[in-house]
């Protein structure tokens, strides 16, 4: 439903561009307007194709001025030097555009936040100066006479506005496209958080270099465009901060969040701007930078969301086929049917005869049965015994002079689940993201079915089997639960290893697990504690993890809501993933945990069955401090 | 051979000299990055103004046309610094006090983009405001001292010292050093250094985060004005020089590692140094040039440069 009516709403409007323009070139006769007309679009596409990097992942560029300088430049420059028709070198200035910016994307995307802004800044000013070394000041088209179009000049300034229209409508589709894509929700979760992002699976820097190769490609073309409309070219007016800006301007003034945002800050600024520029341009030369600046902080400090409100993809994504249609495309093939049931969770684990949870089909769908009065037999099948999936041997990493972790080794088999206590700053949580990726270690290794982790990144770990959640919950909290599952299993549905369908059949089944599908359709940022921990974990769980990473679930929780978790906590638990679990509150922990690790100062002091282990005396003494030792023998 | 090591001996000297100005710059920037973690676009803005502020100075209380001496030079940099000053307490106030708390609450990169774009429109209407008002001929601010300078002669060798480059490395090194010892020393330094550390424990202990911002900001924005000052007599400028600045800047501060004051001062003469010495071997266009590779360089394989690190837990 939701996808017909914004297919709609997008056709609509691009229609009514084209109607608006339409009339325009009829009605409008004077030349003056007509320009700024075509300009208006032009800049309009290059907000969106700013867009559709920037306001998809989150990282400003301040330098889209070096794409569209070097379509700008590059068309005129084969045409003064080598007499290329513009309309020929275009399909390869677009091409070497999007081969520009991957190598770029290559290079910068790795730098965070601020790092990345100031690069990107400074990235045109190099071409800059460079052109001008190059002695290239100024480059300039002759008029051609004959075979306009092949060289795109037209008498009529009317024909130019044809072109505009048609990339800026390109440029609309492109990033519509996307924004619905698999693509478009993997953006919009790095946008959001991009390490929980990475450690849901999702490869965060191709991801960010695709769309700035899409953003650079279509950056130049506009570029083009431009300089075969103005027929002249400086480095500042194509290279310069201020073109920059124009792409930023626009597309934060209409709101970065939605496709058409930046055609509507176009549609107010640009002629605002050369209609200024027209009225007092001639003695307050520079009023325009004025404007455009006082533009940026006006959005930013009164309506930073700009004035079309934000749309989000996923939406678009999740309702692509319709719930009957699945269960009707289920019951035709019964064995893809039955497979599903089995697939739910982990392939190879099937809860057998006699489990306490299990599933029952009825008229609304998929029911789970649980009934965790007795603890669960689980009956492991298909599976190689394969006994350590974890591995940890001598893992060390010091932070400047302190040492986090010392010598650390152990390993984890399946279906066990692994609790690690020790005080704050013992290392529990550098052991996490260290077996996450976050962190490298010093030195030691780790390995998963025996495949060293240590030069692989935060998703190809992720994707290896390792789910995980934080001690501070990092949920997408723009997105609504159901939304930040998907985003789960997003690199399973990337990798093809499953459909759309079965996707949405998995989700469904962990929200009902997680008891969950209540708030399904609610935005994170404003649930309970509790909740945005089970979406974490729903997280996790629905790609399948080999080893499950779960920091601190409790922390922050009252007595209440702690329960509640240990209740969920132990229903996973029942299916036989594999676990590690890092808590300070002891009774959770022993109620739930097969064996125990205590840490102590990045050290482990003590492993074993956990009555016995929290009944040392090291153990007492490292929690509770010397005097305490021997109240405990007593 | 000795003409080659005369050449280094004076760029040497040269390097120095505009390093000390360099530093000054850069430790503005500095001082704003680290205490209110405000990445300032417009800092290249601060100081084109701190020139024309300086430039103003002299064109109203000098009527000599041949220029300012050492006291005019003094006199009408402190103006600018107390100008900048100002600015930059009115700019915080109005524009980026409503912004700073989104800033510092949130670790990830949605705070920094609201004030990256919000300084990036500030530099925009600095610049063409500045462009407006002033017009783009370049301007300079007349000094005999300019254009004299101490020859030392070292056996065949002359070395030319500028006499208001030099005025301006021991101008630049004492105001460096009275902050330095004002930053570690006074109660307003360890409040500064306080709400940089943690803004929210330091309210705790009773500091007036506001106040430190809008100190840093002020002091920020007068030191990089004040750098500005100095080197207006020199340098020929027109409205669009802080783009040109802004980089030498950043670069420098980035090598000093962002946050540490004195890292900015050694990050700031680094750069002079090398954009002095390639400039022996490179054109005027591609010396330009140059320091931004330096810079791309250092923030693809140093961003957290060379005297700190910048550590983000999970």
């Amino acid at each position: 439903m939701l996808n017909i009516r914004s297919s709609l709403i997008t056709n609509c409007v691009v229609i009514a561009i084209i109607g608006m323009v339409a009339v325009a070139q009829f009605t409008l006769t004077n030349n003056y307007y007509i320009s700024i007309l075509n300009l208006t679009l032009l800049w309009a596409a290059f907000g969106v194709s700013w867009n559709i990097f920037s306001g998809s992942t989150g990282l400003i560029s301040f330098g889209h001025a070096l794409f569209f300088g070097y379509g700008a430049y590059l068309i005129v420059y084969l045409q003064v030097y080598w007499s290329v028709p513009p309309l020929w070198s275009l399909p390869f200035i677009t091409l070497g555009g999007a081969l520009l910016g991957l190598i770029i994307g290559a290079l910068l995307i790795r730098l965070e936040g601020i790092y990345f802004a100031l690069a990107t800044m400074a990235l045109p000013l190099i071409a800059l100066y460079t052109i001008s070394w190059l002695g290239l000041q100024e480059l300039a088209v002759r008029r051609v006479s004959d075979s306009s179009l092949r060289f795109m000049q037209f008498d009529n300034p009317s024909d130019y506005v044809w072109f505009s229209v048609v990339i800026l409508i390109t440029v609309i589709y492109i990033h519509n496209w996307i924004t619905r894509s698999a693509l478009g929700i993997r953006l919009s979760s790095i946008h959001q958080d991009s390490l929980a992002a990475a450690t849901s699976g999702i490869n965060v820097k191709r991801d960010a270099i695709i769309a700035l190769t899409i953003s650079a490609a279509l950056s130049a073309t506009v570029g083009s465009l431009y300089a075969t409309f103005i027929r002249i070219v400086t480095p500042e007016s194509t290279f310069g901060l201020l073109v920059s800006a124009q792409a930023l301007v626009v597309a934060i003034v209409g709101g970065v969040g939605a496709v058409f945002g930046p055609v509507l800050g176009a549609l107010i600024l640009i002629p605002l701007s050369e209609w200024i520029e027209a009225v007092v341009g001639g003695q307050l030369f520079g009023i325009q930078g004025v404007l455009y600046g006082s533009a940026i902080i006006i959005a930013m400090l009164w309506m930073p969301q700009g004035i079309l409100p934000p749309t989000t993809g996923i939406l678009y994504f999740i309702n692509r086929n319709s719930r009957a249609n699945l269960f009707n495309k289920l019951r035709k093939n019964n064995k893809r049917y039955t497979e599903l049931y089995a697939n739910l969770l982990r392939p190879n684990i099937v809860t057998g005869s006699g489990a306490k949870i299990g599933f029952s089909e009825s008229e609304q769908g998929i029911n789970i049965i649980d009934n965790l009065e007795c603890s669960p037999e689980i009956t492991i099948k298909n599976v190689k015994q394969r006994d350590g999936i974890l591995e940890v041997n001598q893992l060390c990493k010091n932070f400047g002079n302190v040492k986090a972790l010392q010598d650390i080794s152990f390993r984890v088999n399946r279906g066990e689940i692994l609790g690690i206590i020790g005080s704050n700053g013992a290392g529990k949580t550098t052991l996490f993201n260290m077996l996450n990726g976050i962190i490298k270690q010093d030195s030691g290794n780790i390995t998963i079915f025996g495949i060293d982790t240590g030069k692989k990144s935060i998703h190809a770990i992720a994707r290896m089997g390792v789910g995980r959640t934080y001690q501070v919950a990092r949920p997408f909290e723009k997105m609504t639960v159901t939304e930040n599952i998907w985003v789960g299993a997003m690199s399973l549905y990337s990798e093809g290893q499953v459909a759309h369908s079965e996707l949405k059949f998995r989700v469904d089944n962990i929200q009902k697990l997680l008891e969950l599908t209540s708030v399904c359709h609610e935005a994170v940022g404003g649930l309970p504690t509790v909740k945005i921990r089970a979406v974490e974990l729903g997280r996790a769980l629905v790609a399948n993890p080999d080893v499950l990473l779960i920091d601190e679930g409790l922390a922050g929780l009252s007595a209440e809501d702690a329960f509640e978790m240990v209740r969920l906590l132990k229903k996973v638990a029942a299916f036989g993933i594999t676990t590690i679990i890092i808590e300070h509150t002891m009774n959770a922990l022993l109620e739930l945990v097969t064996r125990l690790i205590v840490m102590d100062n990045g050290k482990i002091i003590a492993e074993g069955v956990p009555r016995e282990v929290v009944a040392r005396p090291e153990v007492i003494e490292a929690y509770l401090g010397k005097g305490w030792t021997e109240y405990a023998s007593d | 051979m000795v003409y080659q090591f005369e050449a280094f001996l004076q760029t040497l000297i040269n390097a120095t000299l505009l390093g000390g100005v360099y530093a000054l710059l850069c430790v503005g920037l500095a001082l704003i990055f680290s205490v209110m973690y405000i990445v300032n676009f417009a800092q290249g803005e601060f100081m084109m103004l701190g020139m024309y502020a300086a430039a103003f100075a002299v064109a109203v209380f000098s009527g000599s046309s041949t220029g300012v001496g050492v006291l005019g030079i003094l006199g009408s940099s402190a103006l600018s610094g107390v100008t900048l000053f100002i600015v930059g307490v009115l700019i915080y106030s109005i524009l980026l006090r409503p912004i700073i708390a989104t800033t510092k609450s949130s670790v990830r990169v949605d705070g920094h983009y609201v004030q990256l774009t919000l300084t990036l429109g500030l530099s925009l209407i600095l610049s063409n405001g500045a462009l407006i008002l002033f017009g783009s001929h370049p301007t300079i601010v007349k000094t005999p001292l300019s254009n004299s300078s101490w020859i030392m002669n070292l056996g065949p060798m002359s070395i030319f010292v500028n006499q208001m480059r030099s005025l301006t490395f021991i101008v630049a090194c004492i105001i460096g050093i009275v902050l330095v010892s004002v930053m570690t020393k006074s109660r307003l330094g360890r409040d500064l250094i306080a709400t940089a550390d943690n803004a929210e424990a330091s309210t705790y202990m009773g500091i007036n985060n506001n106040v430190s911002y809008v100190i840093a900001f002020g002091m920020g924005a007068a030191i990089t004005g004040l750098g500005g000052a100095l080197i207006a007599a020199n340098n020929p400028f027109q409205p669009y020089i802080g783009l040109e600045y802004v980089v030498i800047m950043y670069t420098g501060v980035v090598m000093g590692g962002m946050k540490s004051i004195k890292g900015a001062w050694i990050g700031g003469m680094v750069v002079a140094y090398v954009q002095e010495f390639t400039g022996l071997l490179l054109s005027v266009e591609l010396q330009g040039a140059s320091i931004f590779v330096v810079f791309l360089l250092l923030l693809l394989f140093k961003p957290n440069g060379f005297f700190g690190q910048i550590v983000e837990r999970a």
